[in-house]
């Protein structure tokens, strides 16, 4: 259950990152796609940003986060897709699943990303090398995705190397070999160098992580904060963080942007319930309960307000959340003269276990309620049970039973 | 205006204020004290419109008057000085306080008495009256349950007064602690009952010796304790019924030695999750386990003898909760009532004291 690390032991750590993940995804769902330039996140004409995009769509300078419209105009051939995230988010489960195979440490990262830590599983792997690549193999040979597959004695070095092998590469740190294997890397490689980071760091003459090492710790501290110890140690590539298995989350959230700014009343509560079903299938299936419910609201000039409640008794129930949902949004609503252009609802506080109230009566049939609904879905797919207002969302949107409503924007919020 | 006293018998009462009057500047008078002097008595008042305190003590009174100044300047002026010494205060023409002791000097500026709001004076007709040390150990065993969150009817403590008892109860919508006292001369026309603030209790902590007597008005509870009165607002809302959550048919029953049990939940909440703080009881025969895990750090185990011969349970609980609890009482041994793993818990000292305690606890889902 936990990554030991003892003194002298060196780590092994292998870092794993599917490659253009939700654009490959939709190029195995539709092999015609195979060899074009996919933009995921939405049409052309459409507002919001690209999530991700096939190496061909790259190659056009089109990359994740950019403005549909900017990419359209990059690659105005390129096949655009709006995205769906419970299927992503199944093919993701099925990587993780065969990467539990192999260890019990293993960090979920995100949705397209993990760590394994393979050291305490030294008896069964006579060559790690031979296992990081044959877990490369299966992944690949199983979901067919490509993966891009780092390994090195710690986390920070790791995932450089995964950086490196892009796209479908395996790259290898050897223990003693770090020094070799930083040096010429870009800093922009390192994480938390934005560009705001890489103005000032230019501007010192530094372009390369072995620039920076002629850098006392003082210096890097005195120009970035804390910031600059990290950066001290990782540009050594010194990184002692263990492997995090089986953390609870800090929050869940589902938000979308709609196709049009909205203004009926009723149809952005139909928007709210179904984020709100999303969201608390979520906390359900990682057993957490929330204590804080925010909501947000972007206004068609892109104002953005957020409302939160506390609640002393943390609530995972779809009724429950919705109402609370609900109560924090009218005000919202009632209180523009905007269109809204998204919502979202957001929990955080996450506890696993949950207080009873003295007030209220014991009952565990929203529990059940619950359960139930989850087990009918398991089975006959999430759209075979909606609420009445979340069945309004059929005017708008295109339906499928199994993944439910294909909203606009796939979220990529774990 | 000008008196004259000793330093040691001023301070206390100055820092007494200090607990009192309003920190946030939304009124800046009320950050002020009243200080008045008048025959052979100085009296100083603090409020934050919420809870008040009066005090009046002798001085050598060469000049009746009155005047406001900072409660937190004269304080810590007059803390500053030696002890033992002498302090002059006197008002000046220009609306100005100085205080003098051997050869310091101070000049505070001060507000008009005219803008200090009105204090309701009581009256203390009937005479309500306990000792002290005993309402401040009641207030200990509720003070902890108190919410901490807004909501509003909560943020105190509810106080019943009957005919020969006063009953103080207290609870934050997961727990509740109940504390009664028998007072032999207690006798009241109707039941009395009213919420305390939160912040009133926590003042009358502080107080010692001698005994409490207790007024009210429409608006306003006064509690008086030797030369101090304590005015305080009565708390409009409604307390929740508290009688009807005490649970009365909780068959299984452990007893179990305060202090070894205290100490076993400490060392097993150390790896309790950090917000929800739950551990997980199991009882069997004579029997109680104690278990938490967090998977960011690990888990704990712990189990101690017990006097059991109840059903077979596993439920968890808030292991601070039981803490607070278990910290504030003093005898040896405690029962812990239990019905199932849903339903309330009830934790009192297994032999009844003077100050009766009962504390209802409900369970956790882990």
């Amino acid at each position: 259950m936990f990554a030991v690390t003892r003194r002298k032991v060196t780590r092994f750590i292998v870092h794993i990152d599917i490659d253009a993940f939700f654009a490959a995804v939709e190029v195995l769902l539709n092999p015609a796609l195979r060899g074009k330039p996919v933009i995921v996140g939405g049409l052309p004409h459409e507002r919001g940003v690209a999530s991700t995009c096939s190496y061909e769509a790259r190659a056009f300078g089109v990359h994740s986060g950019m403005a549909l419209r900017n990419a359209y105009k990059l690659c105005p051939h390129g096949v655009f897709v709006r995205g769906n995230y419970q299927v992503y988010q199944s093919f993701s489960d099925r990587v993780f699943g065969i990467l539990h195979e192999y260890t019990p440490d293993v960090e979920e990262a995100s949705i397209d990303e993990a760590y394994l830590d393979l050291t305490r599983c030294r008896p069964l792997y006579p060559s790690f090398s031979r296992t990081a690549r044959e877990i490369k193999a299966r992944v690949e040979r199983e979901t067919g995705l490509k993966v891009s597959v780092g390994a090195a004695p710690n986390k920070i070095l790791a995932k450089l190397a995964t950086k490196r092998a892009k796209p479908a590469g395996y790259v290898e740190v050897e223990p003693g070999r770090e020094e070799e294997f930083l040096r010429d890397l870009p800093i922009d490689a390192l994480p938390g160098i934005g560009p705001k980071s890489q103005v000032v760091l230019r501007m010192l003459n530094i372009q390369r992580i072995g620039d920076l090492w002629g850098m006392p710790r003082t210096t890097l501290h005195s120009i970035f904060g804390l910031n600059g110890e990290d950066l001290y140690l990782q540009s050594r590539g010194i990184d002692s963080r263990p492997i995090v298995s089986a953390a609870v989350p800090k929050s869940v959230s589902r938000e979308t942007t709609f196709l049009e700014d909205l203004w009926d009343r009723r149809l952005l509560l139909a928007h709210l319930a179904y984020l709100c079903d999303r969201l608390t299938l979520a906390l359900r299936q990682g057993h957490c309960y929330a204590h804080v419910i925010e909501v947000k609201a972007r206004y068609s000039d892109f104002k953005t307000e957020v409302r939160r409640r506390l609640m002393l008794t943390p609530r995972q129930e779809m009724g429950d959340v919705y109402k609370i949902a609900e109560e924090l949004f009218l005000p919202l609503f009632s209180g523009s003269r905007l269109a809204l252009r998204l919502v979202g609802v957001k929990a955080s506080d996450l506890v696993r276990a949950r207080p009873l109230s003295l007030f209220e009566p014991y009952s565990d049939r929203q529990e059940r309620l619950g359960a139930a609904m989850d087990r009918v879905r398991e089975k006959y797919g999430f759209g075979s049970v909606l609420t009445v207002r979340e069945k309004m969302l059929d005017a708008i949107y295109p339906f499928d039973r199994n993944r439910g409503f294909i909203l606009k924007t796939a979220s990529l919020t774990k | 205006m000008r008196f004259s006293i000793k330093k040691d018998n001023i301070l206390e009462e100055l820092q007494l204020l200090q607990g009192i009057v309003e920190k946030r500047n939304t009124m800046p008078i009320l950050a002020n004290i009243l200080v008045q002097a008048a025959g052979t008595e100085v009296e100083l008042t603090g409020t934050d419109l919420e809870v008040g305190l009066k005090t009046h003590f002798e001085a050598q009174i060469d000049e009746p008057g009155a005047v406001t100044v900072s409660g937190k300047k004269i304080f810590e002026i007059v803390k500053s000085l030696p002890d033992g010494e002498t302090v002059t205060f006197k008002e000046d023409k220009n609306l100005m306080m100085e205080v003098t002791a051997g050869e310091s000097e101070f000049k505070i500026l001060c507000l008009p008495k005219e803008d200090y709001p009105q204090v309701p004076e009581p009256k203390f007709g009937e005479r309500i009256s306990v000792p002290v040390d005993q309402f401040k150990t009641m207030i200990e065993r509720v003070f902890f349950a108190i919410a901490q969150e807004q909501r509003y009817y909560l943020n105190g403590a509810l106080m019943v007064l009957k005919n020969k008892s006063l009953e103080l109860v207290s609870t934050d919508g997961h727990r509740l602690s109940y504390t009664a006292k028998a007072v032999d001369d207690l006798s009241l026309p109707k039941e009395i009952r009213v919420i305390v603030a939160k912040k009133t209790l926590s003042e009358l902590r502080k107080y010692g010796g001698g005994s409490i007597e207790f007024d009210m008005d429409e608006n306003n509870l006064f509690f008086r304790c030797g030369h101090r009165t304590l005015i305080s607002r009565i708390i409009e809302s409604k307390f929740p019924n508290f009688e009807a959550v005490i649970p009365k048919d909780n068959t299984n029953i452990a007893v179990l030695p305060r202090e070894a049990f205290t100490n076993a939940i400490r060392r097993v909440s150390l790896l309790s999750a950090e917000r929800s703080r739950g551990i997980k009881f199991t009882l069997e025969k004579n029997r109680i386990r104690l278990f938490s895990s967090n998977p960011e750090i690990g888990e704990a185990r712990d189990k101690m003898e017990v006097d059991y011969n109840g059903a077979g349970l596993e439920i968890g609980f808030n292991s601070q909760y039981i803490l607070d609890f278990l910290t504030t009482i003093n005898s040896e041994k405690i029962r812990l009532e239990l019905k199932d793993e849903n339903s309330a818990a009830l934790l009192r000292p297994e032999t009844e004291e003077d100050v009766k305690s009962v504390y209802v606890l409900m369970p956790m889902k882990i």
